[in-house]
């Protein structure tokens, strides 16, 4: 392990976050490098004198001074429930959800509600637009549909030509990040 | 009249009951807090008289501004925000000389020497010495995570600051305290 990065395990160390490996490798680092053993005999020192400093209680009759303070006072609290952020959040969140659960309903159930609203003699003029916007709906979902649908074809007859090629070059990537890897794992330990 | 159990009661239902200018209940969450607020003045202000004076300040602040409140932090960390606002207004004002150590010193148990009695009075002072040489940006996050014990979220909630800039400072204030205790060492080194 190298000097610089004897401080960051001196900080976790002070934290008490340091792991076990982390722990060894100071240990090693510091038993051969004087500098750096003084350093950590440094923050030792720092974290020892905090240790040994003492609890501070309040003084006595603390309590009753504050209260007499405060007895003389008459603050204007403003009552009522508090909207804080998560609160506003949550309810926006709330509406949006219910909102988009019904426009999903709508969407599926689309015929059986435009039958259901074309019932109601008032809605009659809100229907009459519906009924062309389901239409243009309709015709998008399915021109979308053979749109996949050929794509599918094109990819089936290209991916049963290029099956081996593909699988040749996915292997040698692998192979690639296997020995990679193996190599970063050394050098970290070499370290 | 049913008597209210206030020492089972949440801080929060505290509070509530608090608004409605019920000082009793005010008076077990002051009891419940005054020494978690005393001893971070006190470790900021060498002064008893002016730390005991600061602390009422921040309770009756707490008092005053209780309806401001929001029960998404707890209650520990909105008492130590105003706490440490109220300390850092303080010092800032006052200029504050760090130097004084009046009234500071241990007072001996009854099985304690006075040769050890006044061992852990010289590393109390080495220690007060240090802190006090650090900036308030500094002192202050190491003050609270090795002196009263908070977490690092904690802390950012406290100072308003994000997690790694009070990770960063809690580090560097540790670097900038090993320095002048380890000069501080050299310097006595030199003397003899």
């Amino acid at each position: 392990m190298s000097c610089n990065k004897t401080e960051d395990l001196i900080m976790r160390y002070m934290d008490g976050s340091i792991s076990e490996m982390e722990a060894v490798k100071l240990n090693e680092h510091i038993s051969e490098c004087e500098l750096c053993r003084e350093e950590f005999q440094a923050y030792d020192e720092v974290m020892a004198l905090f240790l040994e400093s003492e609890l501070e209680e309040a003084p006595p009759e603390f309590e009753e001074r504050v209260m007499a303070r405060i007895a003389c006072l008459t603050p204007n609290y403003v009552r009522g429930p508090k909207w804080t952020l998560n609160n506003v959040s949550g309810t926006l969140w709330g509406i949006y959800c219910i909102l988009f659960g019904f426009g999903v309903m709508a969407v599926m159930y689309r015929d059986a509600v435009l039958e259901f609203i074309s019932k109601n003699p008032s809605a009659a003029s809100v229907v009459s637009v519906l009924y062309p916007i389901r239409d243009r709906f309709v015709q998008l979902t399915s021109e979308f549909t053979q749109m996949f649908e050929q794509l599918a074809v094109t990819f089936n007859t290209y991916a049963a030509q290029s099956r081996v090629f593909v699988l040749t070059v996915l292997g040698i990537i692998i192979a690639m990040q296997v020995v990679i890897y193996v190599k970063n794992k050394d050098k970290a330990e070499a370290e | 009249m049913r008597m209210k159990d206030y020492k089972s009661m949440e801080d929060y239902a505290l509070i509530c009951e608090c608004l409605k200018k019920d000082d009793e209940a005010f008076a077990e969450l002051m009891a419940r807090y005054k020494s978690l607020a005393y001893s971070i003045v006190i470790r900021m202000v060498n002064n008893k008289d002016d730390a005991d004076d600061l602390a009422q300040e921040i309770f009756v602040k707490v008092y005053i501004n209780l309806d401001k409140y929001h029960p998404d932090f707890k209650f520990s960390t909105w008492l130590m925000r105003i706490a440490t606002n109220h300390v850092i207004d303080f010092r800032r004002k006052k200029k504050y000389d760090t130097t004084s150590i009046e009234g500071m010193l241990t007072e001996p148990e009854h099985n304690e020497t006075p040769e050890a009695v006044a061992i852990v009075n010289e590393r109390n002072k080495q220690l007060k010495d240090a802190l006090d040489s650090l900036p308030d940006m500094y002192k202050m996050p190491i003050v609270l995570y090795h002196q009263q014990g908070m977490s690092y979220q904690d802390i950012s909630d406290v100072l308003g600051e994000p997690l790694s800039k009070v990770k960063n400072r809690i580090f560097r204030g540790r670097k900038l305290l090993k320095d002048y205790l380890t000069d501080s060492k050299v310097g006595v080194a030199y003397e003899l």
